[in-house]
């Protein structure tokens, strides 16, 4: 509603109009004085008037006006609306994606005397394009693909999709990773867009010869490291699905006995922290040198967890893949994983040794035995040993062979006198709830002894051929 | 302690027994579980329970000193904890604790709620 306003002042100042002669009727000669204030009068009434309609016409204006700002809330009310729904709906989209995602790594890696493999793969939230395959060829042959696709959401899902059923589709039978990689590049080119690419290596390892032939189509290097080598593994190649006509170049190289390689993605190096940083080369390098010894699947967390601390808070704006090989030695080498002191980390030391026991048939009693000696010990070193602080670690290393099984696991705490520890066998100890763990170590493992410190316990178990 | 941890059992009330039926292994993740599922029990009046063992291919000296500290519980009450049932490595278990002797073990369920 518009107020009714006064009437400004007019322009010009109306003329104080004279006083009428008293007495005098009202008609007056044209050129009498009387007249002129009459005409003053009247166009001071006009002026009036056109400004009365002046008024009039701003007042209805800004009602107009008044209008259309309601009109304005409610579009942009609606737009907003508009906005939430699109963007739910590509969450919801994202959420499909991130399913597909899933779908195209392999359920369980592949397992070889010769080789182990470790990943570790961390999709990112924004849905990005990793893939990766670890798959037996048949021939004796392991094929080792890690691939990155442009983008992410939908778009770098579809990608993946693509490239991973022409990759099951083309290394049928085939052993060249130059041939299986161009072949996968005029079907990635046919059966996506302009803008739809990805980089990839793959590697084939004569599980025989040890010889790995491989083709890098634009990927980030891979790093072959081992006792006497540390080298990046390139080839000349663009990425797959960029051009039909693209070639790429074959390599060979000898692998060794306790040689390693590491395969990553983009979102290893590219993702900047907070302060824009990537994570540098120099950094990796170091980390993979000074943990040769680390089990595979501890070292690849490892990578990832020094990743993380990189990172800080910063979002991981990209997938995450870290692959790492190592070639077994012949001879019987001793293995290490570290754990934080949480209870739930035992059951990655277990079966970590315990799979290693299976392959060589230990069979299901020396399992229970070493499953059960190992568990008290762990928890052992986490409750007593380390308290249970979580910034403590337990170390446990280990060799397994075709004779024995020999653990030993170490905490950071102050130690402890085994031989101080009561019995919870005699009469006068059975209902204390604790003290049993040291009795099921030393009655179900060959040989049990500590440190002089007493923060290190070594378990040995013979083989059931062996005893 | 995880508190996501969780020991699969059913329990069924023969009379005044809570017969209680874990499955698979009892061991540090487990134990905890197990241990408040049982004190739960105790809280609502239960003084005589049966553990049957049939279906536990592992457990831990956690495992145990669970068991322990609802036998000492109940045990006040007049109540008791009978292990049935354990498979043969499990039985070795309780057999080098000496806890055979304590909780009292038995071949079957029957015999378990047989025994005076």
């Amino acid at each position: 509603m518009v107020e009714k306003r006064r009437a400004p002042h007019a322009k010009r100042k109306p003329a104080k109009p004279a006083a009428l002669p008293a007495g005098k009727p009202g008609r007056q000669a044209r050129s009498s004085p009387a007249s002129a204030e009459v005409r003053a009068l009247r166009a001071d009434l006009d002026h009036a008037n056109l400004q009365i309609k002046q008024l009039r016409r701003e007042s209805d204006d800004l009602a107009r006006r008044a209008q259309d700002g309601e009109h304005a809330k409610s579009t942009v009310a609606r737009l907003s609306q508009e906005l939430q729904n699109r963007t739910l709906r590509m969450e919801q989209q994202l959420a499909v994606a991130r399913q597909f995602q899933r779908l195209f790594m392999p359920p369980a890696l592949p397992t070889f005397p010769q080789v182990r493999f470790a990943v570790k793969y961390q999709p990112s939230p924004r849905v990005g394009g990793d893939l990766y395959d670890v798959c037996d060829m048949g021939n004796s042959c392991v094929g080792i693909l890690v691939a990155d696709a442009a983008g992410n959401g939908l778009s770098a899902t579809l990608i993946t999709a693509v490239a991973k059923m022409a990759f099951d589709t083309y290394r049928q039978n085939e052993y060249s990773p130059k041939v299986i990689l161009e072949k996968m590049n005029l079907h990635i080119v046919r059966n996506t867009l302009e803008d739809q690419f990805l980089t990839a290596f793959l590697g084939i390892l004569d599980l025989e010869t040890l010889r790995l032939k491989f083709t890098n189509a634009s990927h980030t290097c891979p790093i072959l490291y081992g006792p006497k080598r540390f080298e990046l593994l390139d080839t000349e190649g663009l990425c797959c699905g960029m051009f039909e006509e693209a070639r790429c170049e074959e390599k060979e190289i000898q692998l060794q006995a306790g040689d390693r390689l590491f395969l990553y993605t983009r979102g290893l190096v590219r993702t900047c922290n907070a302060r824009n940083q990537a994570y540098p080369d120099r950094r990796l390098h170091k980390l993979l040198r000074a943990n040769r010894d680390l089990e595979v699947g501890a070292m690849v967390e490892q990578v990832a967890e020094d990743f993380a601390r990189h990172l800080g808070g910063a979002e991981q704006a990209e997938d995450l893949t870290l692959v790492g090989v190592e070639v077994a030695p012949r001879e019987t080498k001793e293995e290490r994983i570290v754990i934080p002191s949480e209870p739930m980390q035992l059951s990655r030391v277990e079966s970590l040794i315990l799979s290693r026991l299976e392959a060589l048939n230990y069979g299901e009693r020396v399992l229970f035995a070493v499953r059960l000696a190992l568990e008290e010990a762990i928890i052992n070193a986490i409750k007593h040993g380390n308290r249970m602080d979580k910034a403590k670690r337990v170390t446990v290393t280990f060799t397994v062979d075709r004779n024995e099984c020999v653990v030993s696991v170490e905490d950071e705490g102050p130690g402890f006198d085994p031989d101080a520890v009561p019995d919870p066998t005699a009469d006068e100890n059975l209902e204390l709830p604790h003290g049993r763990g040291l009795v099921l170590m030393r009655a179900y493992m060959d040989e049990v002894s500590f440190n002089a410190k007493g923060n290190r316990v070594t378990m040995r178990k013979k083989a059931p051929w062996a005893r | 302690m995880d508190e996501a941890s969780v020991v699969s059992l059913e329990v069924e009330r023969r009379g005044a027994v809570c017969l209680v039926s874990p499955h698979g292994r009892i061991g540090e993740a487990e134990a905890h579980p197990f241990q408040r599922e049982l004190l739960a029990l105790a809280d609502q009046g239960a003084k005589k329970f049966i553990v049957d063992l049939s279906d536990v291919s592992f457990m831990t000296s956690s495992c145990l000193g669970a068991l322990m500290v609802v036998h000492k519980r109940v045990r006040p009450q007049g109540g008791y904890v009978r292990l049935a049932g354990p498979q043969p490595l499990v039985l070795r278990i309780l057999e080098i604790t000496k806890l055979t002797r304590l909780f009292g073990s038995y071949r079957t369920v029957r015999e378990a709620l047989a025994a005076k």
